[in-house]
């Protein structure tokens, strides 16, 4: 039987006053591109650090490949890291900072320049083994952070927000470089950001963390489509939230009453719903479609508060029963749409998400 | 290593660097405390309460807070204007400006002392000069007439550079947009010096003033070659002799401990606010040197060359005695000689001390370069219990006057280990060396601190994360990052060990274990141009300590202000 390349479970951590982490359980595959995604200060880094040994939890248990490490000092760990500010060591080259780790595997001198130049070729830094890392952009640090990483042939590799450090131009190039590098090898990665976009667009699977818990854990699409919770909904994208009350649950379809009239979702797998449970109602902006409803679409009337063109799409505010949604509609000529009007618009109930409303203020 | 151990180890080193402490700094203090305050029946104030009735004692200490006093306040006077300039504008001829400034720290004041007589003794330059113009008819001893001013001129030409170093470091750490902010809402130039700039750089005078008077006021030399019996450190070096029977000395030490603990402690306090809020101005954009022109230029260069002249004139006149054959009643030298040099290094005295300087100040060196890297490493890398303490007691010396634990040393050790290495009576090289390291321990504390702080923690962490164990990192990792942080507080250390008065004066105590200092001192008595000599032998230690700063100089570069501060 194969074991995940990281098993964790229960994890808590706190620092004084503060819980860091708070029972925090997952696992990762072997090969898998794992994301922690969450807001700054909800623990996601301590997390990381914790996997890479450099904090000590107050409880839980963590595997690496079915072997527990959680008493292993960080440099018995063997899960290399990319750290957020590089620290790439400027008093050694870049072949010396890429080579490190093979040295201190007692690796011969011969094997670890093969090794080195080999790696350096795979991020696309050939010929820069006797630049210091003081002598190189931004990007090319931190493709040799990565060589670094890279270059011991671990099963896992830790990520500690590699891009927050680029501008934005650069990030989406590296972005697409990650996940090369990652297909090309089978590695586990852990990734760590609070950026959605990086998350959603690279991530084999992830978490949404946040104040030391984890809100929802799944494949990008599954989490941005079907969220979870309002936590969920809210991080991953913008999210259209009504109040509403389940009327009926008809096998995988619900219906609910809603300040809009009467609507239909699509049941999630995995949860149940009463009639007469108090719920929330969530729909994306571009899920929103203008003019009247087919048959069996959820419909409703909003006046039209404000448009705006960013190019492909058109954003639009609305305004229903003095609370404010949004609509994304692709940006077509001659669109009947006009601010300070009210017009139909129209949802279809396998864009509608019923999310439990206990955490509701 | 095994797991246990790698765990183990720091607190090992911990409590070990304490124990040390406790032994070579806590208990001659604790010693000099049960000197002054116990005597057969327990418990007495009675030697304390006779120093302070005493009219003598009394003008002794009065006279000692005159001359740390007077230091103080002239070496803030020189200091700030050129600090501020240096820190602000920039001129050409600055870089040499910056270096030439650091030399007058490169000769212990009483050396310059033997210098200054020679030019304004009764039979000096000055009087010959007067004569031979005809404005007096006899020869004038201007240093008899005034001792104080002399003593307060030398030493005050001594310490500026420390203050003006200190100064210099925190006039750059202040953001620049507090000051443009403060110009940028309607203030002038000194209004935004002194609403903002001072203000901020309080943490950095206090420091700096505080090194200066405790400095001063401890200093032993130079009221020594000048003659002037009557102040608290030449009355203590006095009461050597008859340390282990009569309680006045050490009563005379504890005033001097307490008063200077008493300047620190007061410094701190006032700063502790003001380096908060120093601190959260961080340097967020870089500094626009403006450029300094016309009549401001002039009289900063005429200032500099002012102070420049007078805080040179003790080497110059020092090199001078060296080279000249006669002189006596005249303005310069009648007859120059190199052969002071050659005595200088010939005799079985000088060389002996040339030997036991390099030996001690290389011994105190590598004492406090391990030292001081493991203390910072303890206490900002590790946050283990007792770190605070370690740092805490590591940082004392500075407020303990290197008097104090010559004299504390003589009598403890004298007492409970007679006839052992470490009996400063038998032998005094181990104490002599450990005294210096322990005197230089909270400046490479602070070199090393410095350097971890500035490193980021992560490049350790990235290199236990891949694979290499604590010792590994930090020989592969650490020690490389912070060369030059301990090499300059080394090399600091290894100038001021060779330039160590008070202890070497007090503990050497035999010819064959006198380091330069104390072998100048004895040689200035001697017959046959024992002065001559001395100077030939205070221009070779010029020397090689001027090579030793450069050296450390141009390995800190601006950061040589973080070396002097004291808090």
């Amino acid at each position: 039987m194969s074991h995940p390349a990281i098993h964790v479970k229960n994890i808590t951590k706190r620092f004084e006053d503060v819980t860091a982490l708070d029972g925090l359980s997952f696992t990762v595959e072997p090969g898998e591109l794992f994301f922690l995604l969450g807001p700054s200060g909800c623990g996601k880094t301590t997390m990381l650090r914790i996997l890479a040994g450099l904090e000590t939890p107050d409880s839980g248990t963590i595997r690496f490949g079915g072997e527990d490490v959680a008493t292993r000092s960080p440099y018995q760990r063997g899960a290399p890291m990319v750290f957020q500010n590089y620290a790439l060591w400027p008093h050694l080259n870049v072949r010396d900072n890429v080579g490190f780790g093979l040295v201190e595997r007692r690796m011969a001198r011969r094997e670890v320049h093969a090794r080195v130049a080999d790696v350096l070729k795979r991020v696309g830094l050939d010929g820069y083994g006797q630049r210091l890392p003081g002598q190189l952009s931004g990007g090319q640090q931190q493709r040799v952070v990565l060589a670094r990483a890279l270059v011991v042939n671990p099963s896992i590799v830790l990520l500690d927000e590699p891009l927050s450090n680029l501008d934005a131009k650069l990030r989406g190039a590296m972005r697409n470089e990650i996940g090369r590098l990652h297909r090309e090898t089978d590695i586990a990665f852990v990734y760590v950001t609070h950026d959605q976009v990086e998350s959603l667009s690279l991530a084999d699977r992830m978490a949404v963390m946040s104040d030391g818990r984890i809100e929802g854990m799944g494949k990008p699409s599954e989490l941005y489509h079907r969220p979870p919770n309002r936590f969920c909904a809210d991080f991953l994208g913008k999210a259209n939230l009504a109040a509403a009350t389940v009327t009926a649950c008809e096998g995988a379809t619900i219906r609910l009453d809603t300040p809009f009239g009467a609507w239909s979702a699509r049941a999630a797998a995995g949860l149940s719903w009463t009639p007469g449970e108090a719920v929330l109602c969530m729909f994306r902006p571009e899920s929103v479609s203008p003019g009247s409803a087919p048959p069996g679409a959820n419909a409703f009337d909003a006046l039209v508060a404000n448009l705006q063109l960013t190019g492909a799409t058109l954003e639009v505010d609305l305004r229903c029963n003095d609370d404010a949604y949004q609509a994304t509609v692709l940006s077509r000529y001659a669109l009947p749409l006009e601010a300070g009007r009210t017009s139909a618009w129209h949802v279809a109930p396998e864009d509608t998400v019923v999310i439990k409303r206990q955490e509701e203020v | 290593m095994s797991r246990r151990l790698t765990s183990l180890a720091p607190h090992l080193i911990l409590w070990g660097i304490l124990a040390f402490l406790a032994v070579f700094l806590g208990w001659p203090l604790l010693h000099v405390f049960r000197g002054a305050f116990a005597d057969k029946d327990g418990f007495s104030l009675a030697y304390v309460t006779a120093l302070l009735t005493d009219p003598l004692q009394l003008q002794a200490l009065a006279n000692s807070l005159t001359i740390a006093i007077l230091v103080t306040l002239s070496c803030l006077v020189v200091s700030l204007p050129m600090a501020w300039f240096m820190a602000r504008r920039c001129f050409p001829g600055k870089g040499l400006c910056s270096a030439l400034l650091l030399i007058p720290l490169i000769l212990p004041p009483f050396v310059g002392a033997v210098g200054m007589k020679i030019l304004f003794a009764r039979a000096g330059s000055l009087s010959a000069l007067l004569m031979r113009v005809g404005l007096t008819d006899g020869p004038i001893d201007w240093l008899g007439r005034f001792p104080m001013l002399g003593i307060v001129l030398l030493e005050t030409m001594h310490l500026f550079p420390v203050l003006y170093l200190n100064l210099v470091a925190s006039f750059a750490n202040i953001d620049p947009s507090l000051e443009d902010a403060a110009a940028n809402l309607g203030a002038t130039p000194w209004r935004t010096f002194r609403r903002v700039t001072l203000p901020l750089a309080m943490p950095g005078i206090f420091a700096g003033t505080t090194l200066v008077f405790i400095w001063a006021f401890t200093e032993l030399g130079t009221p020594l070659v000048f003659g002037l019996r009557r102040v608290l450190p030449v009355m203590i070096y006095d009461s050597v002799s008859e340390v282990g029977t009569n309680p006045m000395g050490y009563a005379r030490v504890v005033l001097v401990l307490v008063i200077s603990a008493l300047g620190f402690w007061i410094s701190k306090r006032l700063t502790r606010r003001s380096q908060r809020t120093a601190t959260l101005g961080r340097l967020s954009v870089q500094r626009q040197e403006t450029p300094l022109r016309g009549l401001p230029l002039v009289a900063l260069y005429a200032f500099m060359g002012t102070v420049l002249f007078v805080a040179l004139l003790p080497h110059v006149s020092v090199i001078m005695i060296a080279l000249s054959r006669r002189w006596f009643l005249s303005v310069l030298p009648e007859g120059w000689t190199l052969e002071f040099f050659g005595r200088a290094l010939g005799s079985d005295l000088t060389q002996g001390a040339m030997v036991n300087s390099l030996l001690l100040a290389m011994s105190a060196s590598v004492i406090d370069v391990i030292l001081g890297f493991c203390i910072a490493w303890l206490c900002v890398r590790r946050k283990l219990v007792g770190s605070d303490w370690l740092d805490t007691v590591a940082m004392l010396p500075i407020a303990v006057p290197g008097l104090v634990i010559a004299f504390g040393y003589l009598g403890c050790f004298a007492a409970h280990f007679p006839g052992s290495w470490l009996d400063p009576r038998t032998n005094p090289m181990a104490l002599l060396a450990i005294s210096y390291a322990v005197r230089r321990l909270p400046y490479m504390v602070r070199a090393a601190h410095a350097g971890l702080q500035q490193t980021s923690v992560t490049y350790e962490e990235a290199a236990a994360n891949l694979g290499a164990s604590p010792l590994r990192v930090i020989r592969r990792i650490t020690l490389p990052l912070l060369t030059a942080n301990l090499l300059a507080g080394a090399v600091l250390c290894f100038a001021f060990s060779m330039l160590e008065v008070s202890d070497s004066l007090i503990l050497a105590q035999s010819e064959p274990f006198y380091p330069i200092t104390k072998a100048i001192y004895s040689l200035m008595d001697g017959l046959e141009n024992g002065v001559n000599v001395a100077a030939a032998l205070g221009t070779w230690a010029m020397c090689l300590l001027g090579a030793g700063m450069l050296w450390a100089a141009c390995l800190l570069g601006k950061r040589m202000g973080t070396m002097f501060r004291a808090g």
